[in-house]
């Protein structure tokens, strides 16, 4: 499956790439698109081929990312519509969406889209207990009842929030 | 596909957390403990609070005080009612300056206590420095100041005594007036003002070359009575300003990062303190090694001695 991002057909001039998600489809993106990832932009510069097979990236997450690189290499947005973008891009993502995204953008080093993933993820856990954050880190416990109760008592009023949620 | 998140991207992630959430944090396994507790991390997460500071707003009503955060917008909306811990001889305490989300004070106002407080009220966190026992090397009445900065070379916060000549027309003649020292535009600044005397006034010296008595110029001074004598007190990081409320233009030239005169309620306005930027910080900034000295940092404010 070859899915395209440009709105109108490619012109000849417009030079563009192949980029295969692990689950094997492949996404086809400008050039001007790609390059904002710093690793595409080196992969590209170091060998002439066209198709870059990433091994970790999934093709949802990957979609999501030439998504916003193709509508951050778009000249013809205002700096305002791409920050709005960015809003849209993350709202209403489940947590765990997000942390298949940002590590996309690290893998891909696209700088800008992994701060705004991190403040999404960070929005959503503001007000989340600390075992709701254990679940979704896949952290385990490590510190003795004891330990955990003494870290608690030391800012006691960092928890006395009734409105810490658990999912 | 791996789904192990590296320590960068936690990093990353717990970096634009509020210090409440962090401190929650702490406990959820040790390694993130020694993360969030990290020098490094302290300082680096500090860059991103301040990039979104709130303000810091005092009042003083008969003797008691209250500290309000504020969001920085034009509509100063609510944040958060901070607990005030401490209790003072003075009817209030000075605040000596605000850096890196830490507020000195002191218990100065007309009894020179020398109770300095390090406070960091978004972590309920403070520290009571040791006493000090200043020499004055000249003689007369005399108004102290203190001084507080981050000092980058030790890396440590520091609580300055100095001493500092006044300009020469205001020895002997200005004991009536408030005074600050304070650092503006990179210069010591020396800001009079007296809100009941025959003429209220506000004036700021600025001494051009540091240590200079000479040096001390005349930046600029109005009459209250062009402003209603409502006072607002500015303070920023080390850098404490003082304009008048709705004093348009002067506003704009004290408060080169705020946007102009707050709207507030008329009645109490004068009895507000506006200080900016508390930033939310981590609780282990706090643990500092506290050192008082004499020696002069060019970023704090020095006991000023009439000759």
């Amino acid at each position: 499956m070859v899915t395209t991002d440009e709105k109108g057909p490619l012109t000849a001039k417009k030079k563009s790439v192949i980029i295969r998600s692990c689950d094997g489809d492949e996404f086809l993106v400008s050039e001007s698109a790609a390059v904002l990832s710093t690793s595409l932009k080196k992969i590209l510069e170091e060998k002439e081929d066209r198709l870059i097979h990433l091994s970790d990236i999934d093709n949802k997450t990957l979609a999501m990312v030439i998504a916003y690189l193709s509508t951050h290499a778009d000249d013809g947005l205002s700096d305002d519509l791409k920050r709005s973008f960015d809003q849209e891009f993350v709202s209403g993502k489940e947590f765990d969406v997000l942390k298949y995204l940002v590590l996309a953008t690290d893998t891909l080093q696209v700088t800008c889209l992994c701060y705004t993933v991190a403040k999404k993820m960070a929005d959503i856990m503001k007000n989340k207990l600390v075992e709701w954050v254990r679940r979704e880190f896949d952290i385990q416990n490590d510190y003795t009842p004891e330990a955990e109760a003494e870290i608690r008592r030391l800012d006691a009023w960092a928890w006395d929030d009734r409105q810490l949620e658990d999912d | 596909m791996a789904d192990y998140l590296c320590e960068g991207i936690i990093i990353n992630i717990l970096h634009r957390l509020p210090v409440k959430t962090l401190l929650r944090c702490t406990s959820v396994c040790k390694s993130w403990y020694s993360l969030i507790t990290a020098p490094e991390f302290i300082s680096s997460h500090l860059k991103f609070a301040a990039a979104s500071p709130f303000l810091l707003l005092r009042r003083c009503i008969r003797n008691s005080e209250g500290y309000d955060l504020f969001s920085d917008d034009e509509l100063l909306t609510p944040h958060a009612k901070l607990e005030f811990p401490f209790r003072s001889i003075n009817s209030f305490l000075t605040i000596v300056g605000s850096c890196n989300g830490v507020l000195c004070l002191s218990d100065d106002r007309v009894y020179y206590m020398h109770t300095i407080i390090l406070w960091n009220p978004c972590v309920k966190k403070s520290i009571i420095l040791p006493k000090p026992n200043p020499i004055y090397n000249s003689y007369g009445t005399f108004a102290q100041s203190l001084g507080f900065g981050f000092d980058p070379v030790s890396s440590d916060y520091k609580v300055v005594f100095g001493e500092m000549p006044l300009p020469v027309s205001l020895v002997n003649n200005d004991l009536m007036r408030s005074k600050d020292l304070v650092v503006y535009m990179e210069s010591l600044a020396l800001i009079l003002w007296n809100m009941n005397g025959a003429e209220p006034c506000f004036c700021v010296w600025v001494m051009k070359e540091y240590g200079v008595q000479e040096s001390w110029i005349k930046h600029f001074s109005f009459d209250f009575h062009d402003f209603g004598g409502r006072i607002l007190e500015f303070m920023a990081r080390d850098l404490t300003i003082i304009g008048a409320y709705s004093c348009g233009e002067l506003c704009g030239e004290f408060d080169s990062y705020r946007r102009g005169p707050y709207a507030s309620d008329s009645a109490t306005c004068k009895n507000y303190q506006l200080c900016t930027p508390v930033i939310v910080i981590l609780s282990v900034a706090v643990e500092v090694i506290m050192s008082i000295t004499r020696k002069e940092i060019a970023s704090v404010a020095m006991e000023v001695t009439l000759k």
